[in-house]
């Protein structure tokens, strides 16, 4: 399957979810976020994957280091630019 | 004199061949010094006006290949000598020094935050940042010296070339090879050990992989910044478009209605169902505002595809 990227610059954590889920809900599955910088703009470089025609995943819900639903695994770890300020955080899928 | 300038340049040869097998380390031997007579000697012989004025003058064949090939060592030697005091100085100092500098500024600015032991899980997250910030700086800087390796590899490749070119010449006559062919390789071999000669050679081979590598950047999409979400409604039916292309939903004919309808030649259009739902899928993919997601609704509703 391939990939994209996709550039994300949000304010809050759950607008940057919400941005997620739109691309989600095309039948990809966000699969990994990089921090970067064009000139003075920090921006999220979000990868993702694309699935079969007909394809959902559960939501992906993204919370603070620790923060998450109590006993669910995290799919993904890393860190986002939300604003000015760089955030560690995991994502979390329910139901897989 | 010419003997002692043969054992001269031998040994600062090896010197400067010991000192290239350790480009990139932060220790290695030192050069083998010259001593002072002997740079004299050197910087005599490698005067190009004083070596073709002898070798125009000359007739007998041995000795204007003595003169030829007393100014291409001289030469060499002292260009060699050169060459790895500059690489010691570019490749010992400036990696430690980015880091240490880069480190310390970043790590200042986020220690602060860990100093209240309340605020745990916000000083984990600031810990995470900090280590990751310095990782970031550890690749960045890693990857600067690389490339400062590179070009000390770069430069270490173009005068070997340069240098097997001379040295098989040298076994020419003095007609075939002239003093002034050799001090035209000489002058090569000095440009290939500085970085404009090796900004040449990495420029000639960058843009012989240009068209390829564009080719393959081109291939990896990327969908700039979109200032608004889709809102709740227009994602749902996103989520609806893309349930209604599960493979035992649609018909084919159903499926190429919603394409003719979205502006697909009949030239390309797909000839199976998968095919089909796949450039459906890629267009539901791309619906990333809410008139786009609704146009394509209408195309589906209008094509007969049940919505699910």
């Amino acid at each position: 399957m391939s990939t994209f990227l996709v550039e994300i610059i949000r304010d809050s954590l759950a607008d940057f979810q919400e941005r997620v889920a739109d691309e989600e809900a095309g039948a990809c599955e966000f699969s990994d976020n990089q921090v970067a910088s064009e000139g003075n703009r920090p921006a999220n470089l979000a990868t993702f994957r694309r699935l079969g025609a007909g394809t959902l995943l559960a939501p992906a819900r993204f919370a603070g280091i620790g923060a998450g639903p109590p006993g669910e695994v995290p799919r993904w770890t890393g860190v986002v630019v939300i604003g000015a300020e760089v955030l560690a955080v995991s994502m979390y899928r329910s139901g897989q | 004199m010419q003997l002692s300038f043969k054992v001269v340049a031998c040994a600062l040869c090896c010197g400067v061949l010991a000192g290239c097998s350790h480009l990139g380390k932060a220790s290695g031997p030192d050069p083998v010094p010259i001593s002072e007579p002997d740079r004299r000697v050197l910087e005599e012989d490698a005067q190009a006006g004083a070596a073709s004025r002898k070798f125009q003058a000359e007739a007998d064949e041995g000795r204007r290949r003595q003169i030829r090939d007393q100014y291409v060592f001289s030469r060499l030697a002292l260009i060699d000598q050169a060459f790895i005091l500059y690489v010691r100085s570019l490749s010992g100092n400036r990696r430690h020094l980015d880091s240490a500098t880069e480190a310390a500024q970043m790590t200042a600015s986020v220690a602060a935050t860990l100093v209240d032991s309340v605020q745990a899980k916000t000083n984990l997250a600031a810990f995470i940042a900090l280590v990751t910030g310095a990782k970031a700086n550890v690749d960045k800087n890693y990857f600067e010296s690389k490339g400062t390796d590179a070009i000390l590899s770069t430069m270490a490749a173009r005068r070997k070339e340069v240098l097997a070119r001379i040295l098989q010449a040298l076994g020419s006559d003095s007609r075939a090879y002239p003093l002034l062919a050799a001090k035209l390789d000489a002058d090569q071999y000095y440009e290939a050990g500085t970085m404009e000669g090796a900004f040449l050679v990495i420029q000639e081979e960058a843009s012989k992989r240009n068209n390829a590598a564009q080719a393959r950047i081109d291939g990896q999409q990327l969908v700039r910044n979109i200032q608004a979400n889709l809102g709740s409604t227009a994602q749902a039916d996103k989520r609806q478009l893309t349930r209604s292309l599960q493979p035992d939903s649609v018909s084919l004919a159903a499926a190429t209605k919603a394409l003719e309808e979205l502006g697909v030649a009949r030239s390309e259009m797909p000839r199976t169902l998968e095919a089909a739902l796949d450039v459906l899928q890629e267009a539901v993919r791309n619906a990333r505002t809410p008139d786009q997601v609704a146009q394509l609704k209408k195309a589906f509703v209008d094509a007969g595809i049940p919505l699910r």
